[in-house]
C-alpha cells in the first residue's frame, strides 16, 4: 500500500483509504466514486505536481497534496 | 387559447458537462430568459416551449454530482429542486459515464419527485462500443430513460412526449429506493419515525431525503429541521445513528452510503449496458498527453490565446471598417436631411455619434465570443484551467480562478464574477472577485480597439493587443498575491476537478452562443449606453452659449468653448488637476466619469464629444481619425488611458454583482472602489511620467 503519488504512470490500482484529508475533499472524492475498492487507472505521475486518472470513465485531475493522501495498492497482473 | 394551456414545471440537472445547456437550448430555442447572463452556468436559466395543450417551463441548473453541495454554484442547484419543487426533474445523465451520472439520480429519486433521465450523449456510447437497454431499465427498474444527443437536437421530442406523460401518469415510473442494508435501513427508519412526528416538515421535504442527510449531518438539512418542533430529538437520532453505521462499518458515513448507491448502480450497470462492438479509440488521452505535457503545457496554452487574438482581430478588421464607413454614413445623411437645430444636434452627435461608436466594434465583439465558445465546447478550457492552476497557487489564485477571468475577458466581467461561485474556499473566492474586474471585458475591448487602432499600426494592432492582455492578467496575479499575502491569507485550497473529454463543438451551438453574448452587447447599447449617451450629450450641449464668446470667433473655436461651457465641461475642469499628472484632459476625465456607467460608454462619450466638436458635416472622420488628429492624444497618453481603463473602477452593473457575491458586506465593497481607483491612478501615473522621462512624449 502506498499514497497515489508513489504509484507508476498507466498502472491499474486499487483505491485503499484516504489518510489525512478534509472532510469536504473527503466527500467530493467519495461522490465520484472513488470507494474502497474501485480501480483506477493512472495517466500521469506526479512529477509536475498533478495527477490524473481514470475513475469510473472519467478523467480526475488532482493536486499533489490530495493525491499524497490517497492510500492504494497496484492490481497483480 | 393561451390561458387553457396546462403549465408543467421542469427542470433539468445532471453532471456538469453532461449537455444540460444544449438540451435546455433544443427544447426552448429562442424562447428563454437568460436569468443573468451567459458562459459558466452558475446560476438557472429559465425558458419555455408549448406542445399541444402544455406549456412547459423549463430550469436550467448548474452542474452538479450530488445534492451534497460545496460551492455555490451547486448550491444553487440544490436549492432550487429541494425549494421550489418542480413538477418533474429531468436528469441529463451522460451515457459514456453512466454508473458516476446515475450516482445524482438516485438522490434525486429520494425527494418524492418524479424524475425521466434524459440519456444524452448516446452517440460517445455508442464509440465505446456500448449501448444502453432503456427497455431493461424500464422493465427491470421501472426507470424512465430517453436517449437524446443534445448537441444534434436528436431526441428532444420524445423526451418533451415523457414529458407530458409522465405528468399525467400515462407512464408508471417508479422513485427508486435504494437498499441500503438491515443495519442502516433500522437506523434510516428510526430518524423517520421522528420526522413523521412534525407534519410541517413532511409537508415541506421528502422524508427520505431527510433521514438520510441527517445521518450524514449535512449542513443544509440541519438548517432545515431547526426550526422543527422535534429538532433536539431528530439531531440526537441522526448522529447516534451515523456513529453507529460508521463505527460498524468502519469507514465515513459518506463513503458507507457511497459504496452502498454504488453497489446498487454497479448492479444495475450490469444488467442493462451492453458491449456490442470493438471501441473506438479514444483520442482524448492521446491529445491529454501532449496538451498536458509539463514542459509542452503552457507554451501551447500561451500559443492557443495569442492564436485567439490573432483570429479576432486580424479577421474582423474588415467588418469594423464596413460598420465604421455605414456609421459615417449614417451620420452625414442624418446631418443633410434632419434641420440643424437640437434635433439634428440629438441624433448626429449624441445617438449616432455616441452609440454608433460603440456598435462599429460589433464583429469585433463577435469573433472574439466565437473563438472563446469554440475552445470552450472543445473541452480546452477546461485543460486550460488545469494547467493554470499550479501557476495560479503561486499568486494566491486557484485554477478555477482562471475559469473566472476567461469568462470576464471579451466576455463580461459579470459572469466572470459569478462564476467564482465554482470555487469553493470563500477566501480564494473573495481574492477571485477583487481581481477579475481586471481583465478586458468586451466592454472595454472598445476602448482598446479604439485607441490601439488610433495610435499603432494595422500590423502591430494585434501585438499591442495581446501585450495589453497580459499586462491585465500581470496586474490581476499582482494584485492576487499581494491580497493573499495581505488581508485574505489562508490555505491553498484543493483541486479536484473533471476533465471533460474532447468533443468537436458544433457549429450551432457555437452560434448560439456567439449569439447569446453578442446580443447582450447590442441590448447594452440599445439601453444603459444609450440612456448615458443622451445624458451626456444634454450635458455637453447646454447650456446654450451665445452672444460675445462665440459671435466672433471661428465656427471650431465656438464648438470648443461650448463643450467646455457645458455643464459636463466644467465637470470635467474640475477633475482636470486630479488627472492632469496622469496625462489626461477634462475630455478624458469626463469619457471616464461616464465608463462607470458601462465601459463602452467611454467610447461613446469621447464620440459624442469630438462629433459636437465636428464643425464639416463634409468631412465626417471616424473617431479614430479624431483622435489621432487631435494634439491633446499621443501614443503615450492613449497608453496611459489604457491602463487606466484596464484597472479603475468597474461598471456600476459588476459593482453591484461583485457587492452580492461576496456577502453583500460594505467593507469589500468600499475596499474595491478604493482600491482599483487609487491604483488605477498610481500606476498610470509611473507610466506617464515614467514615459516622459524616457523621452516617449512626443
Amino acid at each position: 500500500m502506498s499514497p497515489l503519488t508513489k504509484a507508476k504512470k498507466d498502472t491499474m490500482l486499487v483505491f485503499s483509504a484516504f489518510r489525512n484529508i478534509v472532510d469536504s475533499e473527503k466527500q467530493k472524492l467519495t461522490v465520484l466514486g472513488l470507494i474502497p475498492g474501485e480501480r483506477i487507472m493512472l495517466l500521469n505521475e506526479a512529477k509536475n505536481g498533478y495527477i490524473t486518472f481514470v475513475l469510473k470513465g472519467s478523467r480526475i485531475a488532482l493536486d499533489y497534496h490530495i493525491a499524497g493522501e490517497i492510500i492504494v495498492n497496484e492490481v497483480n497482473k | 387559447m393561451k390561458n387553457n394551456l396546462k403549465e408543467i414545471k421542469i427542470c433539468l440537472a445532471g453532471n456538469p458537462n453532461c449537455g444540460k445547456s444544449s438540451l435546455f437550448n433544443n427544447l426552448t430555442g429562442l424562447h428563454q430568459h437568460v436569468g443573468n447572463y451567459p458562459g459558466v452556468t452558475v446560476e438557472k436559466k429559465e425558458g419555455s416551449l408549448v406542445k399541444g395543450n402544455y406549456k412547459i417551463n423549463v430550469v436550467d441548473l448548474p452542474g452538479i454530482y450530488s445534492l451534497s453541495a460545496s460551492s455555490e454554484d451547486e448550491i444553487v442547484a440544490r436549492n432550487f429542486i429541494i425549494e421550489q419543487k418542480p413538477d418533474l426533474i429531468v436528469d441529463v445523465v451522460d451515457a459514456s459515464n453512466f454508473e458516476r451520472n446515475l450516482y445524482l439520480y438516485t438522490q434525486l429519486s429520494e425527494l418524492g419527485i418524479k424524475v425521466i433521465i434524459a440519456l444524452n450523449m448516446i452517440d460517445v456510447l455508442k464509440n465505446k462500443g456500448q449501448e444502453i437497454d432503456c427497455g431493461l431499465l424500464m422493465k427491470s427498474y421501472g426507470i424512465l430513460a430517453v436517449p437524446t444527443i443534445a448537441n444534434k437536437n436528436k431526441g428532444t421530442e420524445e423526451l418533451i412526449k415523457s414529458v407530458i406523460d409522465v405528468y399525467e401518469n400515462k407512464i408508471d415510473i417508479k422513485n427508486t429506493k435504494i437498499d441500503y442494508g438491515d443495519f442502516i435501513s433500522g437506523h434510516l427508519q428510526k430518524v423517520e419515525s421522528i420526522i413523521y412526528k412534525d407534519i410541517l416538515l413532511v409537508a415541506k421535504y421528502s422524508v427520505r431525503y431527510l433521514a438520510v442527510n441527517l445521518i450524514k449531518k449535512d449542513k443544509f438539512v440541519l438548517e432545515k429541521i431547526e426550526k422543527s418542533t422535534v429538532s433536539e430529538e431528530l439531531k440526537k437520532q441522526g448522529f447516534e445513528s451515523g456513529d453507529n453505521i460508521s463505527d460498524k462499518f468502519s469507514d465515513s458515513i459518506d463513503s458507507v452510503f457511497a459504496d452502498k448507491i454504488y453497489t446498487w448502480i454497479h448492479s444495475v450497470s450490469a444488467i442493462v449496458i451492453r458491449t456490442v462492438a470493438k471501441s473506438k479509440y479514444d483520442v482524448s488521452d492521446a491529445i491529454d498527453r501532449i496538451v498536458l505535457n509539463r514542459i509542452f503545457a503552457l507554451p501551447i496554452f500561451a500559443f492557443v490565446m495569442y492564436a485567439i487574438f490573432k483570429f479576432t482581430f486580424t479577421l474582423s478588421a474588415p467588418f469594423v471598417g464596413w460598420f465604421e464607413s455605414g456609421i459615417e454614413f449614417l451620420s452625414g445623411y442624418a446631418d443633410k436631411i434632419i434641420p440643424e437645430g437640437v434635433f439634428q444636434s440629438f441624433v448626429v452627435d449624441g445617438i449616432i455619434g455616441g452609440v454608433g461608436g460603440v456598435l462599429g466594434f460589433f464583429p469585433l465583439i463577435l469573433f472574439m465570443f466565437f473563438a472563446i465558445a469554440f475552445f470552450e465546447d472543445t473541452g480546452y478550457m477546461a485543460r486550460a484551467v488545469f494547467i493554470m492552476d499550479k501557476f495560479m497557487r503561486k499568486f494566491g489564485l486557484h485554477g478555477k480562478s482562471f475559469a473566472s477571468m476567461i469568462v470576464s475577458t471579451n466576455g463580461c466581467a459579470v459572469p466572470g464574477l459569478m462564476a467564482a461561485r465554482t470555487i469553493e474556499s470563500e477566501k480564494d473566492r473573495l481574492i477571485t472577485l477583487m481581481v477579475t474586474p481586471f481583465m478586458i471585458c468586451g466592454a472595454k475591448l472598445p476602448i482598446f480597439a479604439l485607441f490601439i487602432g488610433a495610435f499603432f499600426s494595422a500590423k502591430d494592432g494585434a501585438n499591442v493587443m495581446f501585450i495589453m492582455y497580459v499586462l491585465s492578467v500581470i496586474l490581476a496575479l499582482g494584485a492576487a498575491w499581494i491580497l493573499k499575502k495581505t488581508i485574505l491569507k489562508g490555505k491553498p485550497a484543493y483541486f479536484i476537478m473533471e476533465l471533460p473529454p474532447y468533443r468537436m463543438p458544433s457549429l450551432k451551438g457555437i452560434l448560439l452562443k456567439m449569439w447569446e453574448r453578442g446580443f447582450l452587447y447590442l441590448k447594452k447599447a440599445g439601453t444603459i449606453i444609450l440612456l448615458v449617451t443622451i445624458l451626456i450629450w444634454a450635458g455637453l450641449s447646454f447650456p446654450k452659449m451665445g452672444g460675445e464668446k462665440v459671435d466672433n470667433v471661428s465656427e471650431e473655436k465656438a464648438a470648443s468653448i461650448q463643450i467646455e461651457q457645458s455643464y459636463i465641461g466644467k465637470l470635467g475642469n474640475l477633475l482636470e488637476p486630479i488627472i492632469q499628472p496622469i496625462g489626461f484632459d477634462g475630455k478624458a476625465g469626463i469619457a471616464l466619469i461616464s465608463g462607470l456607467a458601462a465601459k463602452e460608454v467611454v467610447v461613446s462619450t469621447l464620440g459624442t464629444i469630438y462629433s459636437l466638436g465636428e464643425v464639416d458635416p463634409e468631412d465626417a472622420s471616424s473617431l479614430s481619425e479624431k483622435l489621432q488628429q487631435d494634439p491633446d492624444w499621443n501614443k503615450l497618453k492613449a497608453v496611459t488611458f489604457l491602463i487606466f481603463c484596464l484597472i479603475y473602477l468597474p461598471c456600476i452593473v459588476a459593482v453591484a454583482v461583485f457587492f452580492r457575491e461576496s456577502g453583500s458586506k460594505i467593507k469589500w465593497l468600499l475596499f474595491l472602489t478604493f482600491w482599483t481607483t487609487a491604483a488605477a491612478w498610481v500606476i498610470s501615473f509611473i507610466v506617464y511620467q515614467g514615459g516622459r522621462l524616457l523621452g516617449f512624449g512626443g
